[in-house]
């Protein structure tokens, strides 16, 4: 398969993806942003994992950090939701929206590989016995595939900059 | 640390005279680390590139930490004061990493 996102000569960057990978992000962007509004968003194991604690032995310390930190951290991951959404057919965009779908895309993996309880060897023979669980593995498979094409990009692009 | 994330000059906290409690100055002066765990879903690849941008690390140094947290379960990524501690962790936690701080001692 060819690469998924390639800087163009615009300096932009090209996102090669058809109709029905885009409609899969979306429906994905949509549920992530509703699980991050729902009430206690923390209260779901897999959310949670957006929301890690600094100090995880420090009660009262980690108390003060989701008053002072999660409120901007919950912001920031649904600004770059609204990017995904906005840009979602879009073959072009710039950096920051490059970066959003980054972001978005990164969320949605710990929050679905939290969920399928992913390991580092996890394969999809693991989850064979159970339809639903085996179709979202597939789609982490595909939303890590297309991370991956989006960190090579910027990966060259700072090392570029770096000289 | 590296220029990308060293603000720590501008972050110089008065000096309070006439506090009594030494023992809350001493506390202060204790440098805290930052450190990343390791967790099976970001990317190898993901995490070095975060280290590079966040802290200005070259390729080399990301790539070791990253290795480091991948085989080791966890590396020190960055040290200083605890306001300089809690940015990092406030950024990597934005990037999806796993990171907490605690006191270096």
């Amino acid at each position: 398969m060819s690469r998924p996102v390639v800087r163009a000569r615009s300096g932009r960057f090209r996102l090669k993806l058809s109709a029905d990978e885009r409609e899969a992000i979306l429906e994905f962007a949509r549920q992530l942003r509703a699980l991050l509004v729902a009430e206690d968003p923390s209260s779901d194991e897999a959310v949670a994992r957006l929301f890690p604690a600094a100090q995880p032995d420090d009660v009262i310390e980690n108390l003060e950090w989701e008053r002072t930190h999660t409120p901007e951290l919950l912001s920031d991951k649904l600004d770059a939701l609204d990017v995904v959404e906005r840009t979602i057919e879009r073959d072009e965009l710039d950096g920051q929206e490059l970066l959003a779908w980054l972001s978005s895309l990164n969320s949605l993996r710990l929050v679905l590989g939290t969920r399928l309880d992913i390991r580092e060897d996890s394969k999809a023979a693991d989850f064979a016995g159970d339809e639903t669980a085996s179709g979202l593995f597939e789609l982490y498979g595909y939303l890590t595939w297309l991370e991956g094409s989006i960190v090579e990009v910027l990966t060259r692009d700072l090392e570029a900059s770096s000289g | 640390m590296n220029d990308a994330s060293g603000m720590s000059a501008m972050k110089t906290a008065p000096v309070e005279v006439d506090r009594p409690d030494v023992g809350t100055d001493v506390e202060r002066d204790v440098p805290w680390i930052v450190i990343v765990w390791n967790d099976p879903i970001n990317l190898m690849t993901y995490v070095t590139w975060v280290f590079q941008k966040l802290f200005g690390y070259p390729r080399p140094k990301a790539e070791k930490l990253m290795m480091d947290v991948h085989t080791k379960g966890k590396a020190v990524v960055a040290n200083g004061s605890k306001d300089e501690a809690e940015r990092d962790v406030a950024r990597l936690h934005a990037y999806g990493l796993w990171a907490t701080m605690q006191k270096d001692r």
